[in-house]
Order: C-alpha cells, then sequence, then structure tokens
C-alpha cells in the first residue's frame, strides 16, 4: 500500500497551475523517505536516528530553458511556480541549446518491491540486538589481531514517490530498502589498519522487507571477513615484475564496471553536463556512433569486455521498474566483446539522439533534480569455474577485494589498492599479499580480461553525482575475472 | 508556516512526553542554483525547504529525529514516535546532559545592508564568469552559481533560545580549450558584493589555455607546489580528523597524538565557528554550545581535538561547540598564513610540479592516513623557478601524516575554498610539500 495517494490532489494543481503559463512540460514528484538508523560504536549504543523527508518536486521546461524547483509546505506551490517561470524568462539569454525531451508513452502504474515483513514494524531495540551480535563476533575473533574500534551502522529505509506529469503518466512507487555498513580499525604489533566490512567502504544492502537481513548471513560472514582481513594486514608486500597475470574478485571487478563502464557511458556526462563536478567521459557520441571498442579488430573477436546495467535485479538495492521521468526500466547491455553498444539515457539525452530513452534518470530525494544515475552495474559472468581460472597461471596475483580506489573525472585512469590478496603460484592459491596496486587505464583494463567465472556476486555501495550531491543507492557486480600481462605495484 | 509558529507547536507536543533532555532546530533553507556548461544553461533550481531536527534524552538513552512533514497531526506523531523509539533505545553510560548556561554568543556580522541577490544578477554572474573565461581562452565553460539563505531558531531543554542567519553564495567553474585541456575557478563568500565572477572565469580559461598540448610526466617524487583548491582538501582531512568521533571510530591518523608534534612547525590550522568573512559560519552548535575558534594545530604540535558535550565528557575537557549530537565536525578552518609570496615559492623550487587542482581522494587506511588523489586541470612542471610545460594523467599516492611533515612553505596570501571537492569552507594558502610521490596508470 502506497501511502501518498492522499497526494494526488496536490499533485494535480501542480501541473494544472504550471499549464497556466503555456509550459512545454511537467512533472511533479511527491517523494518521501522514511528511514532509521542504528549505530554501535565500540560496543555502545549511538542515539539512533530517525528521519522522515517529504515534499514535492517539480520539473518545467518553458520557452526551451529547464527549471527544477522543490519545496515541502504546499501553501506557496503557485508562488514557487510563478517564481520557476520567472526564472525560466530570465534565463533566457543564457540558453544556446534550448531543451526538448524523447516523446514516451503515458504510463499509469502502481510497483513496489516485494516487502515480506514491512520495516516499519521494525523497532530500534530489534536492530541494535542484531548489531550487538556482530560486535560479539568480532571481539570473539581469536587471531594476532584486535579490533579495538568498531563502528557499526544498520539502516532500513522506505522511499516512496508519486509521479505525475503533463503527459497524462501517474506512477506510485514504494522501495523498502536495508543495510549494513562497517568500520574497523584492527590492531596487531602496534600497527593500525583501519578496514571496512565489507571491503572498499562498500555495504551490504538489498531492496526488501526485513526479510532482508537474513540474506546478509553475518555470523558466517562476518568471522570468515575478520579471518581473512587479519590475514591481509599481517602479510607482507611483495614487488613484482611487469606483466604478471591477475585474477580480481567480485568487488573489484564491481567497482570498476561502476567507475570505468557505467559512469562514462553515462549520456549527460559526454555531453559535458557535469563537467565542473563530477566529470566528463572519455566517450564522445561520435565514436560511439563509429562502434567505440577496447582493442584491436582482431583482440575485438576474443573479447571478454561484457558489462549490463540492470535496474529490473529483484531484491537489488539499485532496484526500479520505472524512471523518475516515467519511462518503463529494462536491463541494458553497456559493453559488449568490448564493444560499446548502448549508453545510459534521460529524456533529455534521448532527444538529442533521436531515440527513446532508456529510463536512467532518477533523483534520490525531493528537493534533487532527476538525473542519468546507474542502477546495478556489472560484468557478466562467464563460463569458467574459479579453479579454471587459476590452474594456467605459474606465478600471479588474485586481488579479493580493495580499500583505496580512484579515477579520474574522463574516466580512463584508475587505481585500486587490495585488501584482501594472494599470490598464485603454479595454478594454486599462496600466500597473502599485502596492499598490491592496479593502476592502469580502462582501455589496459576492458582488453585485458581473458576469462570470467561463472559467479555473479554483489556489492552495495552509494554513487556519488550531481549537484546538489547525489549518493544513489546502486550495486556493483561481477564474477571473478582474469585479466593478462598487467603491472602490479605495491603500496608504498 | 512561520519559524516561530513551528517552534511554539514543538514546545507545546513536547510537553506532552517525559524526557530529561530535548533540544529542537528549525532550519529554513532558501535555494537558487543555476548550472551551466558548454555555455548554455542547463538547469535553474530553486529550493525551498523548512526541516525540523529533534533531540530527545532520558534514563541515559538518546535519540535524534530529522522531519520535512510540517503538518500538525504529523509532528506530534514524530514526536511521540521519538519518544518512543528512545525508550527502545540501548542505555549508554557516556550520555550526558546538555549544556545549561548562560553563555555568551558572539553575534554575527550580517548587516541588514547585505543586498539579496535578484536571479537577474545571478544569470549576470554567470554570463560574466563564461564570457571572461572565453575571452582568457577557453572554448567552452561550465559550472554553477549557488545562492542560498539559511535560518536556524534553536531551543534546548536547558534554556538556549537561539536564532542565527546566513548567505552563501558559491560560483564554481571550469573552461576547456578546443583540445580539452581545462582550467578551474571558483568564488566564494557570505557576501554577494565579494563574489568576483570576472576573475574566476579569467583564471579558469587562462589555465585552460595554458596547459594545452600536455606531456606524460616520469613517476617519481616532486617537491609540489599546490594552489590554495587542492591544499585546502589536504587541510580539510586534517579538520575530519580532529573530530573526535574520527578518533573513537579508530577512522584517524591523529589518534593518541596530542601535544605530538603532526607537522612542519610552520602549519597551524584552527577552527573557526564564526569567522567574520567566512562562508558558512553558525554562532551556536546543534547542542546549543556557543561555537568558537579552536587551535587543531599550532605550530606543528596536535593542541584539541573537536568536541560536543558528549566526546568532550569522556576525554575530560571542555566541548570545543562543534556538535553534531553523534559527530563533532568543522565548521571552517583557517590555515595560518606564510611569510613568502607565491612568487617566491616558485622560485624556491628547482624541479617540481605545480598543481591546480585536484578531486577523488581516497584513503586505503584513514588510521595511518594513506591515500591517493588526483590532480584535475591544469598541472605543470616547474623548472629552475619558473612554470614549464604542462603535464597530465598523474595520481598523488602519499601518506597525509609524510605530507604535513614536510610542508616546506605556505604562502603569505590566501583564498576561501569551498566546492564540489572541498565541503569544509577552508581559508588557504599555497602550499609547497617536499618529495611527494607521483604515480601514474600503465
Amino acid at each position: 500500500m502506497n501511502s501518498l495517494t492522499k497526494y494526488e490532489d496536490i499533485l494535480i494543481s501542480v501541473i494544472k497551475e504550471a499549464q497556466k503559463y503555456n509550459v512545454e512540460f511537467v512533472e511533479a514528484r511527491f517523494h518521501s523517505t522514511w528511514k532509521l538508523v542504528a549505530i554501535l560504536n565500540n560496543g555502545k549504543s549511538e542515539p539512533s536516528i530517525s528521519s522522515e523527508t517529504q515534499g514535492i518536486g517539480i520539473r518545467i521546461i518553458y520557452d526551451g530553458v529547464m527549471v527544477f524547483a522543490s519545496i515541502n509546505s504546499y501553501d506557496s506551490i503557485p508562488q514557487l511556480i510563478e517564481k520557476s517561470i520567472s526564472s525560466a524568462k530570465s534565463s533566457k539569454k543564457l540558453l544556446k541549446n534550448p531543451i526538448k525531451f524523447s516523446i514516451e508513452k503515458s504510463i499509469n502504474k502502481t510497483w513496489a518491491a516485494e516487502e515480506k515483513e514491512n520495516l516499519k514494524n521494525i523497532h530500534i531495540d530489534e536492530m541494535i540486538s542484531e548489531l550487538n551480535n556482530i560486535d560479539k563476533y568480532v571481539n570473539l575473533f581469536s587471531s594476532d589481531v584486535s579490533f579495538p574500534k568498531r563502528t557499526l551502522i544498520l539502516s532500513n529505509s522506505i522511499e516512496e514517490k508519486f509521479y505525475m506529469n503533463s503527459e497524462d503518466s501517474r506512477i506510485l512507487s514504494r522501495i523498502p530498502r536495508v543495510e549494513f555498513h562497517s568500520y574497523l580499525t584492527a590492531k596487531t604489533n602496534g600497527s593500525l589498519s583501519a578496514i571496512s566490512i565489507p571491503a572498499g567502504y562498500a555495504g551490504l544492502g538489498g531492496t526488501g522487507g526485513w526479510e532482508t537481513i537474513k540474506t546478509f548471513n553475518f555470523d558466517l560472514y562476518i568471522p570468515e571477513q575478520l579471518k581473512n582481513s587479519s590475514k591481509s594486514i599481517t602479510s607482507k608486500s611483495v614487488k613484482f615484475d611487469d606483466g604478471i597475470d591477475v585474477i580480481v574478485g567480485p568487488e573489484i571487478a564491481g567497482i570498476v564496471a561502476h567507475e570505468s563502464c557505467g559512469h562514462p557511458f553515462e549520456a549527460d556526462r559526454i555531453l559535458g553536463r557535469e563537467a565542473a563536478q563530477a566529470g566528463e567521459s572519455y566517450l564522445d557520441f561520435d565514436s560511439v556512433e563509429k562502434k567505440f571498442n577496447f582493442g584491436t579488430i582482431e583482440e575485438i573477436d576474443k573479447s571478454e569486455a561484457f558489462v549490463s546495467d540492470d535496474p529490473t535485479l529483484p531484491g537489488s538495492m539499485g532496484f526500479y521498474l520505472f524512471d523518475d521521468e516515467g519511462v518503463e526500466a529494462h536491463k541494458r547491455t553497456l559493453l559488449q566483446g568490448g564493444i560499446v553498444t548502448d549508453l545510459l539515457h534521460n529524456r533529455e539525452t534521448s532527444f538529442k539522439k533521436d531515440i527513446q530513452s532508456n529510463a536512467s534518470s532518477r533523483s534520490v530525494d525531493y528537493d534533487r533534480e532527476p538525473i542519468i544515475r546507474m542502477s546495478n552495474t556489472f560484468i557478466e559472468p562467464g563460463d569458467y569455474d574459479f579453479d579454471e581460472l587459476i590452474e594456467d597461471i605459474k606465478y600471479g596475483i588474485y586481488i579479493k577485494n580493495f580499500m583505496e580506489w580512484n579515477i579520474n573525472d574522463t574516466r580512463e585512469h584508475q587505481k585500486y589498492v587490495g585488501l584482501e590478496a594472494y599470490l598464485i603460484k603454479n595454478g594454486n592459491i599462496d600466500v597473502n599479499v599485502k596492499s598490491p596496486v592496479l593502476e592502469l587505464t580502462a582501455k589496459k583494463f576492458w582488453s585485458s580480461i581473458d576469462a570470467r567465472s561463472k559467479d555473479l556476486r554483489f556489492s552495495s555501495a552509494t554513487c556519488g553525482k550531481g549537484e546538489p550531491m547525489q549518493g544513489a543507492p546502486v550495486w556493483t557486480g561481477g564474477p571473478h575475472v582474469r585479466l593478462q600481462n598487467l603491472r602490479v605495484g605495491n603500496h608504498s | 508556516m512561520t519559524l516561530n509558529h513551528i517552534l511554539s507547536l514543538l514546545e507545546s507536543k513536547i510537553s506532552s512526553i517525559n524526557c530529561d533532555d530535548f533540544s529542537f532546530m528549525v532550519v529554513k533553507d532558501v535555494e537558487d542554483l543555476i548550472r551551466f556548461s558548454n555555455n548554455t544553461i542547463t538547469v535553474f533550481a530553486t529550493t525551498e525547504n523548512i526541516c525540523i531536527e529533534i533531540y530527545i534524552g532520558k534514563d541515559k538513552k538518546r535519540t535524534i529525529g530529522e522531519t520535512t512533514n510540517l503538518d500538525e497531526q504529523s509532528i506530534s506523531n514524530f514526536i511521540h514516535s521519538l519518544s518512543k523509539q528512545c525508550d527502545d533505545s540501548s542505555i549508554n553510560n557516556d550520555y550526558t546532559s546538555l549544556p545549561s548556561g548562560p553563555f555568551n554568543y558572539v553575534h554575527k556580522n550580517i548587516t541588514d545592508d547585505e543586498p539579496s541577490i535578484s536571479h537577474e544578477s545571478m544569470i549576470d554572474h554567470v554570463e560574466v564568469s563564461i564570457n571572461s573565461a572565453l575571452k582568457a581562452g577557453a572554448s567552452r565553460v561550465s559550472g554553477s552559481f549557488t545562492s542560498s539563505k539559511s535560518e536556524i531558531l534553536l531551543k534546548t531543554s536547558t534554556g538556549a533560545e537561539l536564532t542565527d542567519k546566513s548567505n552563501t553564495h558559491l560560483l564554481n567553474l571550469r573552461a576547456f580549450s578546443t583540445t580539452n585541456s581545462s582550467g578551474h575557478g571558483l568564488s566564494c563568500s557570505s557576501s554577494i558584493r565579494d563574489i568576483d565572477s570576472e576573475n574566476a572565469g579569467i583564471k579558469a580559461g587562462e589555465y585552460a589555455k595554458s596547459s594545452i598540448n600536455p606531456k606524460n610526466c616520469d613517476i617519481g617524487k616532486y617537491d609540489i607546489l599546490f594552489m590554495p583548491t587542492v591544499a585546502a582538501d589536504i587541510f580539510q582531512h586534517v579538520g575530519y580528523s580532529a573530530s573526535a568521533f574520527s578518533v573513537d571510530a579508530g577512522m584517524s591518523f591523529l589518534t593518541d597524538k596530542i601535544n605530538e608534534k603532526v607537522s612542519s612547525d610552520k602549519l597551524s590550522i584552527t577552527d573557526v565557528g564564526n569567522p567574520i568573512d567566512g562562508i558558512c559560519g553558525r554562532i551556536f552548535d546543534d547542542e546549543g554550545m556557543p561555537t568558537k575558534s579552536t587551535t587543531i594545530i599550532k605550530n606543528g604540535l596536535l593542541k584539541n581535538y573537536l568536541h560536543n558535550i558528549t566526546t568532550s565528557n569522556k576525554y575530560n575537557v571542555e566541548s570545543t561547540g562543534n556538535a553534531g549530537i553523534i559527530d563533532p565536525s568543522c565548521w571552517n578552518l583557517d590555515v595560518s598564513p606564510g611569510d613568502v609570496t607565491f612568487d617566491e615559492q616558485l622560485l624556491s623550487i628547482q624541479n617540481g610540479l605545480l598543481i591546480t587542482n585536484n578531486w577523488y581522494t581516497r584513503f586505503q587506511n584513514q588510521a595511518l592516513g594513506l591515500y591517493s588523489t588526483i590532480p584535475r586541470d591544469a598541472c605543470f612542471v616547474i623548472k629552475n623557478g619558473e612554470i614549464s610545460n604542462p603535464i597530465h594523467n598523474i595520481r598523488i599516492s602519499d601518506s597525509l601524516p609524510r605530507q604535513l611533515l614536510n610542508i616546506k612553505s605556505l604562502s603569505k596570501q590566501r583564498e576561501w575554498i569551498k566546492w564540489w571537492e572541498v565541503e569544509v569552507p577552508t581559508l588557504s594558502p599555497s602550499v609547497i610539500i617536499n618529495n611527494v610521490p607521483i604515480t601514474r596508470s600503465m
């Protein structure tokens, strides 16, 4: 049941009020987010955090100018719309390219992510109890490594939207989410290492009710991560010769798919709309039309670079069925055999390419404009078992996950520093390796893949973009991926 | 509904629940934003938001709530739900009651003649910045101009009834040459009179023009002259690490280092709650304590962490007026000026680099401050005290403690920095750091 149906009259009044000004397009989105957060810091409960944000976000195209307005005090909506139209008129002198939208069909739908146990029935004490159990796993963990500092965070949220536009679309949605993060400081022989579980400042997260927390399997997952992280922290760094084979785990495959395929494939970045903030792209529309690829023709025939973005994955953090421009979502195939096959579009960028939008537009709150976002971006699985991936490697490295990463603003030059990593010797996993560094270009990564495993795993992440900043829930994922002939450094 | 009306409503509703401590904060933000790219406007955004933040403490249990649902019944329901949530929370023996005054609050220097900026005037500023960048040699310009007004009312169970107002104007732009070399410019202030859109545009345009045809740079260690935009990013991470919450959580390289040497003697950093010409000043924190100036680093020695009431009680010191109920955080960072000019800094480098902007700073190990960041926009080689050829595609892979100890000089001239990458308003000089490791992709 969506709690926003009572706001229908307000949304209709917004559309009608804007239409008095002969606008080309208007949409109104009533957007509410309920959230409850429990935090345990070194075994002590921090104040619980409860938030209920709600309000209306309005977008209008007037004489080719896009204006966005948001408000949570509804008696002054007419004045806000008048002010926005006035802003559009004043902005006309800065407008070089009038904004238009692709024509999309009207939608009248109500949809919701599956939710068995309503998150609003889960009280804070139950959430704290989960965190206390995790803290016990950490305290019971026995090794040379102790974890004297521990911050554990559990968050339940329900996001509801009621979307309406001047083209008769009317869409109600409801997405509950559960997410876990933890930050630990490990101590061994007086030395400190700050890590996260999951690694890479990522989370365990999914769409669904309280039943989602069972899928995290804390009782197995946390002790295993503590054991593996402890071995990594106490391991030694290794100096490698250039040109070794590397296997990256699903967490690294996922972040690479997100950072150096998903982001540069956002059509608004390619057009320069994020240039002063989240940056641009190594792609341009001309190169995409000429089938931009990551290798020579000969290499393309055997390329193993396949990346998709799929908002319709049930249970995923980036799950949605209709985007915030009222367009029906479907899976997007971004990279197929090393060749760019699709980009992420909204109605503005798809108009410029004379195509239909592929429903990539999302907003994270009522006071944020919808912009192009990834959903769940991942390297597609292959047909190898993990053992088959490593059996031919005489001397290489398996980098399972990471902590530090970054990428330049056109998304070519990237760096991933491993947390859990192992030498591979004669087809077998050998000793742990401390903080191996992959620092390479997008072309080098995507053209060096020669095999992918069958397994496909996802991590929960928050993707940052836009101004004001919008942190969007996503999954990043992939299989184990083998790359040939790379340079691997070590952290100085 | 006026803010005072909401405050009265909150007072009447809170009286129906039992608690030991409470505070309300009612915040009204009105913000106009122009985003532009390729010399054309992409969106004009106006937001008018009122947010209520509530803190309740009882029986050594605490809860925080935030709502933007302003109807009377919803507010009443929200307070009762928070009260129940507080009952269901766990006891924390670090519980500390809200501070009791009376306190002296330094009143702000926002004069009544501070002009409010019209939409037309904002558009004029954007137009001037674009045209200045184009005239300076750019072929396309992107950026944003934000103008916001904020009003905050705070009432606590211990008698504080406080009001604060602030204005913020942020112009940030990036200019590109025909070959996609780029430069960054910004201007930020609490007064629209101080926004220099022309110079921000000229700076971005000149950097874009002068960084055409960049070359690759050998990996290795360099003495680097960081412009204030980059230095501010480095120093904001010192500010984050100075939060007592970050220290308690193990996410700080400053843990257990009070009164120890953490930087070059030349460096002093102070958190200033309400700087005279600052951007986001506050006269009180979220617990009703007066904000003040707190020395974080003095001539190389770590002097203080930033505290709220709870962390100050744990550390047996006074609150520094930096609440956040959970996480004390810096307001504005004032980095001490040095005794040399920018030109003298340049002349002092025989073989080094000049880096004008950066982004994407991420840590491998926050407890040790191991991190990397990516120079963005114009970067140059410095040879024999002069700016030489532009370079690109490099990365700084270093440790924050090492960098602070290897500061060679700070400039006399300082600049307020706040933009997409630098969230904490920071008054920063340009800085030379010796032997900074530079890496790049294969």
